[in-house]
C-alpha cells in the first residue's frame, strides 16, 4: 500500500536533531567514546542509526551508569538529560578516570534538551566543571515515531506532572511547541484543558512574546491548531484493556521506540536463543495496514493474506508469455516483499490470543473492567480484587482494577479502601505503603470523599457505546470494545458543541486558550490540528485518532504529539515506588 | 611600465602604502620594544625590552619605561598596563578575537583586551611555582590558542581564549630531541599534514620535525620533493591564511612549500649573510626578509627585488596580512602589497588595455576633448567596454587614495552609460560605493583600522568580526551604519553604546537612565539587563534598578536581582516566569545564603527567613523539595519540619530504609518514619502498618533463631506464613496469623496457594472439603487447577462454582466438552451448545448435542 505524502512534514525536526548531533560528532576530529544517558538511548536511536555514529568517528557507545567507564578514546561525549542524578555518576566517572591517572581524557558534555543551573552548580560543587571541554545544550524536544506521531520519549513526564507538580516538566512541553512553531509556523489557536495545559500555555504565551523569531519568520502557518489534553483528565483510559492489534502488541510485548523484542519461539525460529527485534513502523506496509484494527478482525485478515501469497506462489507455473511472466514478477516481488511480515504478524497475533482473548483468566479480568466502566458496585467486582489477591496476582493488575473503581467511582468507599491498603501490604510487603501513597497523591487511587458524577459524565460524553461496530469502526469505542477513550469524546465535543457546558468543566484544571491572529491562508485540503497529550497516550487512543481522520466527514486533519506512549502497566510503575528489597543476610543476628 | 613607487617582481609589482603618521613617542626607536600587532589592522602592543631600560635610553616619556602600552594602527594609546620587569616576558600576541594573551616564563599568563584590562584570569599554567622542567620557553599565540614549549621539549595549548572554562594547558606532544627546537609554528588543522594540528620545528642539529598531534611525530632532514639536506632552520613563518610555509635555512636559503607538504613550492637563495630580523609572508605570494634597512621580497618562480624601509630612528616590525603585511617603524605605519591586476593594468605608464583605455576617454570626456568618442567606439567594437567597467570598479577597490577612487569609479559610471541597457547592474556600483565608504571610514586616523576591501569581504563572511572589532573600540556610530548597511541585527551595538556611556559621571542616574532609553526604544528585544549589569559593576545600584525595570525578559533579570542581593524580588520574579532553571537558580542561591547564615555562630532563628520564604510559595515549594530531595537530606528534613508534613519525611526515611542492605540501618529509619507517622493522624494507616512491620521483623527474626531459615527476614506477612506452612511449621503460622489478625479467609488462600505449589492435589482436594462451604468459595481452587493443568480435579472443582457462565467457560477450556454439553443442558442454555458442539471437534459430543437439540 503506498504512504500518502504526510500533510506536516514531522522528520524534518528528525533531520534537524542529526543535523546537529553530527555537528557535535564532527567537532572533534579523531576517534571519540560516546557516552549517552540510558534514557536517551531508544530516542537518539529512532534519531540516527549506529552506522552513522561510526562513520563519524565514534569509536564506541556506551550508556552511563556505573561509576567505572572505560574509556579507550581520548575524546569522550556525554550526551545526557539535565537530571541531578546524571549529573552525580558523570562527576564521579571523571573523578575515577582521574583518580586512575588517566587525566588527558577530554570531556564534553551535552545536555538534552537543555542546560540548566542546577547542573551547572552540581558539576562545580563536585569540583569537576573545569574538566568538560564543552557544556553545551542539545536541544531536541519531539522526535517523530510516525509520519502523524511526534513523541518527546520523557518516560517519567506523567510522574513528574502529577506527583512532582515540577514546573521543569511544564516547561520543556511549552519549549516543544514553541520549537514546533518555529519549524512549522505559528500556531494560531492553541487551547488546552487540564493543570498542566494551563501550566504549559501560560509558559508558552510567555516565551513567544520574548522570542524576537517568532512572528516574523513564518508568515505561513502549517498546523492550524493545537489541542493540549492532560492526562490527568482522563487517567480512565491508560487503565482500561484496548482492543487494538498495536495496542495489544504494547500490552503483551511492551513497545519501546517502535521496537518490540520477542522470545524467538513465538516467531517459531529455533536458530537463536537471543530475542529477536521487530521493527513496528509503517515502513512495513503490512502493519501499517493492520496496526490499528480491533484484533477481532486481525486473524482471518492475516490468513486471507496468507492465502494470496500462496496462490502468487503457486501461479508460477502458469506463466506462458513473457509479458505475462514480467507482470507475474512484480505482482510476486510484492507478494515476496509481503510474506516474511504477514508470516511475522501471524505469530504474533497468534501469542496474543492465547495470552488474552483466549485465557478466560484474561477474559475475567475484562468483564470486571466492563463492570466498573458501566459504573457497577456489584460487591462481585470487590470480591474478584480479593481473590487476586489472595491467589498472589501480579500487583499491578490489581491496583489497575482498584484505580479504575477509584477514578471511575471518585475514590473508593472509606472501609473498603482500608480495606484494600491493608490486604496490599500484607500480601505484598510494606514497602508498597509508598506506592499506595503515590497513587493517592495522583489522584488515582483515594477515599470516596464527594459522590461520583461518572453516570453523569459517561451520559454527557457518551462514553459507553455498546453496539459499537468493531470489525468495521463506527465509532471511536471500536479501539476499547465498547468504551469510547474520554480524551477523544472531549474532542470531538470541542468540534461539535464546545468546551462551554457542566460537564467540561466538572473535569479538574482549566481551559486556556491563545489566539494568534493569522491573515486567512489557502490552504489546500483539511486545517492540521495537533493533539498534544500531556503525561501520555495509549497506542488505542492512537489508532481511534487515526480512525477520526478517516470518517469521511472529518473536517480536520490529526496530528499526534505527546511526552511518551503508556499503557497499563507502564502507567502505573511509572508513579509506583521501585524498590528492592534485599538484606545482606550478615546483618541478621 | 609600473609606476615609479611600485617594485616589480616577475609579472607583477609590489607596492608601499603609507597610511599613518604614528601618534606614539616617536623619539624612542621602536627598535627598544617588543611589539606585537593583530591581523586585519588591529591593535599594536608594545613593551620596552628589559636590556633597553638598561642601557639608559634618553630619558624622555616615563610612560613607555613602566608600562605595556597598547596603541591603534595610527599608533593612538587605547590602553597601559603597568610592568612588573621581574617577571621574565616569552612573548606576547593577539588571539583572532583579539584579546592581547601575555606569557612569561614561570607559566603565568595575563589576557587583556585593547584598553589594558583584564579580561580573564589563567591561573598559572604549571603551578606555582611551575613544575620541573616546566618553565616555558617559547610559545606561540595562534588563532584562539596559545601554544607553549616548555623547558622538558613538551607542547602544550590552550584552546578557546580567552573564553575558555579552564586554562588546563592540554599536551600535543613530547619532543625527544637534545636541546631546544631552533624554532617553530603551529599549522592549524585545516591546513595540516595530520589534518590535526601540526607543530613544526626546527631540529638544533639542522632538519625539520613534525609534531603531530595524537600522532607520531616526523623528521625532514631533506627538503620535501628536492632532496636537498635541510640546513639548521632559523626560522618558519605561515602566510596568514595558513595555507604556505617559508622556511629561512641558515646562509639565507629561504623554501616554500605548501602547509600540509603536498607541494614545493621553490627555494630561492636571498644571498644574504646577515640573519633576517623577521620572515613575514606578504599576503600569499611573496615572502619578505625583514632587514634593519630594506626588505628582500621573494616571490615565485625565484623571483626576487628589493624594497627599502624608509625610516629615521631604528627598528622595523612587520606583521602578515591576508593580502599583503604591515609596516610598522617608530615614524609610520605602512601596508605593503601586491598591487592588484586590475589595478596595474589600468595605471601602468603606457597601458593598453581596456580599462586603461576607458579611464584615458572619460580624462577626454571631461577635458571636452573628442578622442574621448573614439576611444569609447573602439572599447564598444572590440566587445571589451564591459570588461573595462568591471576592471574599473575592481581597480578602485585596490585603491586606498580618496582621489583616485573617484576618479576610477566616475570613469566606471562613464563607460557605463555605453553598455547596452540592461547589460550591467547598476547595484554593482552602488554597492562598491558604499563598501568603499565604509573602507574610507575605518581607514580614517579616527578609527585606524586600515583594511583592504578584501580583508572588508572576509571579515563580513565571518560573521560580525569587524562589528565586534567596532564595538571593542567603542566606534558605536560606525558600527550602526555598518550593521544598517549589511542588514545585520542591531541591539547589541546599542547595548554596547550604553554600557559604555554609563561610566559618564556627568549624568545623574535619572537623567542616564532616561537618556539610555530614549535611544533604546528605537529597537525591540534589547537586554536591559546587561545594562543594568554593567551600570551595578560601576557602583550605580539604583541605576541598575531603574534600568531593569525595562527589562521584558525575566530570564535576564533574575540573575541580576540575585546578584544584587534583592532575593525576595528575584524569587517572586522567577516564579512569574515559570521557568524552572531560574526558580531553581533562585532556590539554590537563597539555601547558599540561609546556610552561611546558620553556620553563623550569631544566627537567629528566623532572621534570614528566605528558606521558609520559598516554601510559603506553591510553585518555589514543590520544587525546592524536589531538588532537596535528590541531593540534600538536610534541607528536605528542615523543609519537612517546616511544612508540618510529617507524612512524607516518614515516607523518604521508608524511601532511605530501604536503600540499606544492612538490616540495623534498616530497623533505625524504619522507626523513624513510625515515628514521624504517629504525628500524622489523618491517616492512621501508615502509623500502624510501620509499627506493624517493626513488631513483624523482631518476630521475622525470633523465627530466624528458631528455625535457621534467613529469607525469612523482611518478607511480607502473608509471604512469612507461607514459608512457615511450606516447612510444615503450621502452629507458628497460626500464631502469627493471630498476632497480624490475617484473615480467615486469607489462610485459606496461603494454604491452597502453597499445596498447589508443592503439587500436593490431594491436599488441595482435602482442604476444600475440609469446611462444607470454604470461606473463599470454589473458584480458587478451580483457578489454580486450571493454571497448573491439573484438569480432573479443575473439573471438580469447577462444577462447585455455582456461576454458570464460569462453568461453562472453564469447561471448555479445559477441553472438557462433554462436560459443559451437559451443564448447559441441566440448565437449559440450548443456544451454546451448538457451538460447544463446534469447538470439541468431538463426534460423542456432537452426538450428544444433537440428541438434545431434536425437537428444539
Amino acid at each position: 500500500m503506498e504512504q500518502p505524502e504526510p500533510t506536516v512534514k514531522f522528520q524534518v525536526l528528525r533531520e534537524q536533531a542529526r543535523v546537529r548531533i553530527l555537528e557535535i560528532l564532527d567537532l572533534i576530529q579523531g576517534p571519540k567514546f560516546l557516552a549517552i544517558d540510558p534514557c536517551l538511548i531508544g530516542p537518539l536511536s529512532l534519531i540516527i542509526e549506529m552506522s552513522v555514529l561510526k562513520d563519524h568517528g565514534v569509536s564506541k557507545v556506551g550508556a552511563v551508569i556505573s561509576n567505572d567507564m572505560d574509556f579507550d578514546c581520548r575524546d569522550v561525549i556525554y550526551i545526557v538529560r539535565p537530571t541531578i542524578q546524571m549529573m552525580q555518576t558523570l562527576s564521579s566517572q571523571v573523578h575515577e578516570c582521574i583518580a586512575n591517572g588517566d587525566k588527558d581524557h577530554r570531556y564534553h558534555l551535552y545536555m538534552c534538551p537543555r542546560v540548566t543551573t542546577v547542573c551547572e552548580k552540581i558539576l562545580m560543587s563536585n569540583g569537576v566543571m573545569g574538566e568538560f571541554d564543552i557544556i553545551e545544550q542539545l536541544m531536541i524536544y519531539l522526535i517523530p515515531l510516525e509520519n502523524d506521531l511526534l513523541s518527546m520519549q520523557m518516560e517519567r513526564s506523567f510522574r513528574e506532572l502529577v506527583l512532582d507538580r515540577d514546573f521543569t516538566m511544564y516547561h520543556y512541553i511549552a519549549r516543544a511547541i514553541l520549537q514546533l512553531e518555529h519549524v512549522f509556523g505559528p500556531i494560531p489557536i492553541k487551547e488546552g484543558k487540564g493543570i498542566a495545559s494551563s501550566h504549559v500555555l501560560r509558559i508558552l504565551k510567555m516565551l513567544e512574546e520574548e522570542d524576537p523569531d517568532y512572528v516574523s519568520e513564518h508568515p505561513i502557518s502549517e498546523i492550524q491548531g493545537a489541542i493540549l489534553i492532560d492526562r490527568e483528565i482522563d487517567m480512565i483510559t491508560p487503565l482500561c484493556t484496548p482492543l487494538t492489534y498495536e495496542a495489544l502488541i504494547d500490552e503483551v510485548f511492551g513497545i519501546a521506540n517502535n521496537i518490540i523484542k520477542v522470545a524467538p519461539k513465538v516467531l517459531e525460529k529455533d536458530d537463536t536463543d537471543k530475542p529477536i527485534q521487530v521493527s513496528l513502523t509503517s515502513s512495513d506496509s503490512v502493519y501499517q495496514e493492520i496496526r490499528d484494527l480491533n484484533f477481532c478482525v486481525l486473524k482471518p485478515l492475516l490468513v486471507e493474506k496468507l492465502e494470496y501469497i500462496d496462490s502468487t506462489y503457486k501461479e508460477k507455473d502458469q506463466q506462458r508469455t513473457v509479458e505475462d511472466l514480467s507482470k507475474y514478477m512484480k505482482k510476486f516481488k510484492q507478494a515476496h516483499k509481503e510474506a516474511a511480515s504477514v508470516q511475522n504478524h501471524l505469530h504474533l497475533a497468534i501469542h496474543i490470543t492465547n495470552e488474552t482473548v483466549k485465557n478466560p483468566f484474561f477474559n475475567q479480568n475484562l468483564d470486571i473492567e466492563h463492570s466498573i466502566i458501566m459504573g457497577d458496585t456489584d460487591p462481585m467486582i470487590l470480591d474478584h480484587i480479593e481473590r487476586l489477591i489472595g491467589m498472589g496476582e501480579d500487583l499491578y493488575t490489581v491496583l489497575r482494577l482498584l484505580c479504575l473503581i477509584s477514578v471511575t467511582q471518585n475514590g473508593l468507599k472509606g472501609k473498603t479502601f482500608d480495606f484494600f491498603r491493608k490486604e496490599i501490604i500484607q500480601s505484598y510487603g510494606f514497602e508498597t505503603i509508598l506506592t499506595l501513597s503515590n497513587l493517592e497523591r495522583a489522584g488515582l487511587l483515594k477515599k470516596q470523599e464527594v459522590k461520583s458524577n461518572w453516570s453523569n459524565l459517561m451520559k454527557s460524553f457518551r462514553l459507553i457505546n455498546e453496539d459499537v461496530n468493531q470489525r468495521v469502526p463506527d465509532d471511536i469505542a471500536y479501539a476499547y470494545a465498547g468504551y469510547a477513550p474520554l480524551s477523544l469524546r472531549l474532542i470531538e465535543m470541542l468540534y461539535s458543541t464546545g468546551w462551554v457546558n457542566e460537564a467540561v468543566r466538572s473535569l479538574p484544571g482549566d481551559y486556556h486558550t491563545i489566539r494568534y491572529d493569522i491573515d486567512e491562508q489557502n490552504n489546500p485540503g483539511k486545517p492540521v490540528v495537533i493533539l498534544f497529550f500531556l503525561g501520555g497516550i495509549t497506542f488505542a487512543e492512537i489508532a481511534a485518532v487515526r480512525y477520526l481522520n478517516k470518517r469521511p466527514e472529518s473536517r480536520k486533519e490529526f496530528v499526534i504529539a505527546t511526552t511518551h506512549i503508556v499503557n497499563s502497566h507502564t502507567f502505573l510503575t511509572s508513579v509506583s515506588e521501585q524498590i528492592q528489597n534485599e538484606i545482606e543476610r550478615s546483618s541478621i543476628d | 611600465m609600473a609606476l615609479l613607487n611600485w617594485t616589480e617582481l616577475g609579472d607583477h609589482c609590489y607596492r608601499q602604502v603609507a597610511q599613518y603618521d604614528m601618534k606614539w613617542e616617536q623619539d624612542l626607536a621602536i627598535e627598544y620594544f617588543h611589539i606585537a600587532a593583530a591581523r586585519f589592522g588591529g591593535p599594536v602592543a608594545r613593551i620596552m625590552k628589559p636590556k633597553s631600560l638598561i642601557m639608559g635610553i634618553p630619558n624622555t616619556n616615563q610612560l613607555f619605561r613602566k608600562y605595556l602600552t597598547i596603541h591603534n594602527s595610527a599608533g593612538k594609546l587605547t590602553g597601559k598596563v603597568l610592568w612588573d620587569y621581574s617577571k621574565e616576558l616569552v612573548k606576547m600576541g593577539w588571539t583572532t578575537d583579539e584579546a592581547l594573551v601575555v606569557v612569561y616564563k614561570n607559566g603565568d599568563v595575563d589576557i587583556y583586551n585593547m584598553h589594558g584590562e583584564k579580561i580573564a584570569f589563567p591561573p598559572p599554567l604549571f603551578g606555582n611555582p611551575p613544575s620541573k622542567g616546566k618553565e616555558i620557553v617559547d610559545c606561540e599565540v595562534f588563532e584562539n590558542m596559545l601554544i607553549v614549549l616548555t623547558q622538558d621539549n613538551a607542547f602544550y595549548y590552550v584552546r578557546n581564549l580567552p573564553n575558555c572554562l579552564s586554562f588546563k594547558p592540554e599536551l600535543i606532544g613530547l619532543l625527544s630531541i637534545r636541546g631546544s627546537p631552533t624554532c617553530f609554528k603551529a599549522i592549524p588543522s585545516a591546513h595540516s599534514y595530520s589534518g590535526n594540528l601540526d607543530i613544526l620545528c626546527g631540529h638544533p642539529d639542522g632538519g625539520l620535525v613534525l609534531l603531530q598531534e595524537m600522532k607520531e611525530v616526523k623528521g625532514f632532514s631533506k627538503i620535501p620533493f628536492t632532496n636537498e639536506e635541510i640546513n639548521r632552520v632559523e626560522e618558519i613563518s605561515l602566510s596568514a591564511t595558513g595555507e604556505f610555509l617559508a622556511i629561512l635555512l641558515e646562509g639565507g636559503v629561504v623554501v616554500k612549500l605548501n602547509s600540509n607538504f603536498s607541494k614545493f613550492l621553490g627555494r630561492t637563495d636571498s644571498e644574504m649573510v646577515e640573519r633576517a630580523r623577521q620572515v613575514v609572508w606578504c599576503g600569499n605570494e611573496a615572502v619578505c626578509l625583514i632587514f634593519n634597512e630594506f626588505v628582500g621580497i621573494l616571490g615565485p618562480d625565484n623571483t626576487k627585488a628589493s624594497m627599502d624601509i624608509d625610516h629615521i630612528k631604528e627598528g622595523v616590525f612587520c606583521n602578515s596580512e591576508l593580502d599583503g603585511m604591515r609596516v610598522f617603524t617608530t615614524e609610520k605605519c605602512e601596508f605593503w602589497e601586491k598591487v592588484d591586476p586590475s589595478l596595474q593594468m589600468t595605471l601602468s605608464i603606457g597601458s593598453f588595455s581596456p580599462p586603461a583605455l576607458l579611464l584615458v576617454a572619460y580624462e577626454a570626456y571631461i577635458e571636452n576633448s573628442a578622442s574621448s568618442g573614439e576611444s569609447i567606439r573602439n572599447l564598444q567594437n572590440n566587445d571589451t567596454l564591459q570588461e573595462a567597467v568591471d576592471q574599473l570598479l575592481e581597480s578602485a577597490s585596490a585603491e586606498f587614495d580618496v582621489d583616485t577612487q573617484e576618479k576610477l569609479l566616475k570613469a566606471a559610471a562613464f563607460g557605463k552609460t555605453f553598455l547596452p541597457p540592461g547589460t550591467f547592474d547598476s547595484n554593482k556600483l552602488v554597492n562598491m560605493v558604499k563598501h568603499l565608504k565604509v573602507l574610507n571610514n575605518l581607514r580614517r586616523e579616527y578609527v585606524a583600522r586600515p583594511i583592504t576591501y578584501h580583508q572588508l569581504k572576509y571579515m563580513r563572511s565571518n560573521g560580525e568580526m569587524l562589528i565586534k572589532r567596532l564595538l571593542d573600540s567603542h566606534h558605536h556610530y560606525l558600527a550602526l551604519q555598518i550593521s544598517k548597511f549589511w542588514k545585520l541585527r542591531q541591539e547589541h551595538i546599542f547595548v554596547h553604546w550604553a554600557c559604555a556611556k554609563l561610566t559618564d559621571q556627568a549624568f545623574s542616574d535619572k537623567e542616564m537612565c532616561e537618556l539610555i532609553c530614549s535611544k533604546l526604544n528605537l529597537c525591540k528585544s534589547v537586554s536591559y539587563t546587561d545594562i543594568a549589569r554593567k551600570a551595578l559593576d560601576s557602583g550605580r545600584k539604583d541605576l541598575a534598578i531603574d534600568l531593569l525595570e525595562n527589562e521584558p525578559a525575566i530570564s535576564r533579570k533574575v540573575p541580576l536581582l540575585l546578584h544584587m542581593g534583592e532575593y525576595d524580588m528575584a524569587l517572586d520574579k522567577a516564579i512569574d516566569s515559570s521557568d524552572p532553571d531560574l526558580i531553581y537558580l533562585v532556590i539554590m542561591k537563597i539555601h547558599e545564603q540561609d546556610k552561611a547564615a546558620r553556620d553563623d555562630p550569631d544566627f537567629v532563628p528566623g532572621a534570614t527567613g528566605s528558606i521558609e520564604k520559598v516554601l510559603s510559595k506553591n510553585v518555589a515549594r514543590e520544587m525546592l523539595l524536589s531538588y532537596a530531595r535528590q541531593i540534600d537530606e538536610d534541607l528536605l528534613k528542615q523543609a519537612f519540619r517546616y511544612l508540618k508534613r510529617p507524612q512524607e519525611a516518614g515516607h523518604f526515611a521508608i524511601e532511605k530504609a530501604y536503600k540499606y542492605n544492612d538490616l540495623r540501618r534498616r530497623l533505625e529509619l524504619l522507626s523513624t518514619a513510625r515515628d514521624l507517622y504517629a504525628n500524622y493522624d489523618r491517616d492512621p494507616l501508615y502509623a500502624v502498618a510501620a509499627k506493624e512491620q517493626l513488631a513483624l521483623i523482631e518476630k521475622q527474626k525470633l523465627l530466624i533463631k528458631k528455625t535457621g531459615d534467613r529469607s525469612l527476614v523482611d518478607l511480607s506477612v502473608c509471604d512469612t506464613i507461607g514459608r512457615l506452612l511450606k516447612q510444615d511449621q503450621e502452629t507458628e503460622a497460626e500464631k502469627l496469623a493471630k498476632q497480624f489478625q490475617i484473615s480467615e479467609k486469607k489462610m485459606w488462600y496461603l494454604k491452597l496457594k502453597i499445596k498447589a505449589s508443592q503439587g500436593d492435589w490431594p491436599g488441595v482436594e482435602a482442604l476444600s472439603k475440609s469446611k462444607k462451604n470454604p470461606p473463599i468459595g470454589f473458584r480458587p481452587f478451580a483457578n489454580i487447577a486450571v493454571q497448573r493443568n491439573q484438569n480432573q480435579y479443575a473439573e471438580q472443582f469447577i462444577l462447585r462454582v455455582p456461576e454458570v457462565d464460569y462453568q461453562l467457560n472453564m469447561l471448555q477450556y479445559i477441553g472438557s466438552y462433554m462436560k459443559a454439553a451437559e451443564v448447559a443442558v441441566k440448565n437449559k442454555l440450548f443456544d451454546s451448545l451448538p457451538e460447544i458442539a463446534q469447538k470439541s471437534n468431538d463426534r460423542a459430543v456432537m452426538e450428544f448435542v444433537d440428541s438434545q437439540l431434536v425437537g428444539k
